[in-house]
């Protein structure tokens, strides 16, 4: 499979077991997408994946099938759907490419916004899933929930940089992978956000080879404050330093 | 192997003979050991019934009906083949709702991709979303592709006559 493989997503369709075992078993050869315990135990990991995906299938147009030619590479998952608010975002890629899937993803979530009516998308990312937090950050637009936004209230509130946002938008210790308790990223992207994003050209310009999803922290120098990072403040808790950035 | 020489009997007792080799092995055997009521043999009888028992239950366990003795290729294609099904089984079970949601939820654990109620409720709202919606696209079977949409296109294009505008004047 070379990266010039044509990818594209299609609805999940009940009908074949074959293809079912096919997106079982990467899913349960994927990394840990559920806690240890479930994940240690060989039959619960398959039983909690079969359910998961079920449950994500039991609506239409929630659950995806990813190939990149003849080859299954991905799902994409639509749940916690809160009809024009707001909808969860789960893509997994079990070639862990990212890098050719970004307009997949972005056409994905423009379909989302409008097909569902969908005020923002969210997506909620383990701390120690880096390379996937940059790519929701840097290449689809996703904010920390904080992250320079002017907050609704308290009323005189400013926006938060983007590492006091990182810090900030995280549920504490809410999965245990490998031993550790881990924190859970909350980022999100709103409909405004995203079609001024889209509309951007700097959204092609992400596509730069010195700009792949698991480089280092790139400091922006735009004002685009969503794709690139912020640049740095001046405070003792905001170096640059940070690895989470 | 080990097992083999240890008890030959009870190793071979479950064996339908498949060859005259095997028949005459099993003879062979039988003449060693004797055959009457509380001799060997009967031990090894009784042993080698309890095997057989265990040997059925087992290929109960996994669905195999055919020859106890399959290569282990083919038990493992049973398996699988049984494994696929139960997958398949229990994703529809689970489409048609036959799992209840807190069942479903303690499976998956309390990690970040728990559902809680919410699928329930995103089923109902679904419902919901496509009355009010009349047929704007929620049935229909889209396909994303990694290609620019029209309105990424659409914004390229705009981008590059306002540069080449710009760059112009």
């Amino acid at each position: 499979m070379t990266d010039t493989a044509h990818v594209f997503a299609v609805p999940y369709v009940h009908n074949s077991p074959e293809k079912l075992e096919l997106i079982v078993n990467a899913c349960c050869e994927h990394r840990p997408w559920f806690d240890d315990p479930t994940w240690r135990d060989p039959i619960q990991r398959r039983t909690a994946t079969v359910l998961y995906l079920s449950d994500a299938a039991r609506s239409p147009n929630r659950l995806w099938e990813v190939w990149a030619g003849a080859n299954l590479v991905g799902l994409l998952i639509l749940n916690k759907v809160t009809v024009h608010t707001d909808a969860h975002c789960h893509f997994i890629f079990f070639d862990h490419k990212l890098a050719n899937k970004r307009v997949l993803c972005l056409n994905a979530m423009q379909w989302a916004f409008e097909h569902l009516d969908l005020h923002r998308l969210s997506v909620e990312i383990p701390t120690y899933a880096r390379a996937l937090a940059n790519f929701a950050r840097k290449k689809l637009g996703f904010r920390y929930e904080a992250e320079a936004r002017t907050p609704s209230w308290p009323k005189d509130a400013k926006p938060l940089s983007t590492l006091a946002s990182c810090l900030g938008s995280r549920r504490h210790q809410a999965t245990l992978y490998e031993g550790q308790w881990h924190d859970v990223l909350l980022l999100s992207i709103t409909r405004q956000e995203f079609t001024d994003l889209h509309a951007r050209p700097t959204i092609q310009r992400t596509d730069r080879p010195d700009a792949a999803v698991t480089s280092g922290t790139t400091v922006g120098t735009t004002d685009d404050g969503v794709h690139e990072e912020l640049p740095p403040q001046s405070s003792a808790d905001d170096s640059g330093s940070n690895p989470y950035l | 192997m080990k097992n083999f020489l240890l008890n030959p009997q009870q190793t071979t007792a479950g064996l339908t003979p498949t060859s005259s080799l095997q028949r005459g092995v099993a003879q062979g055997w039988q003449q060693q050991i004797g055959s009457g009521p509380g001799s060997l043999a009967d031990f090894f009888k009784t042993a080698s019934n309890q095997a057989q028992m265990q040997g059925q239950l087992q290929n109960q366990m996994i669905g195999q009906s055919g020859p106890r003795f399959a290569s282990a290729t083919g038990q493992l294609q049973s398996q699988a083949a049984l494994q696929r099904a139960t997958d398949f089984d229990m994703f529809s079970a689970n489409l048609a709702n036959m799992f209840g949601q807190q069942q479903t939820a303690a499976l998956q654990g309390a990690g970040q991709y728990d559902l809680g109620q919410q699928g329930m409720q995103a089923q109902l709202m679904q419902q919901l979303l496509a009355a009010l919606l009349q047929g704007g696209g929620i049935t229909q079977d889209p396909a994303f592709t990694s290609q620019p949409s029209w309105m990424s296109q659409l914004a390229g294009a705009g981008a590059s006559i306002a540069a080449a505008t710009k760059s112009g004047g």
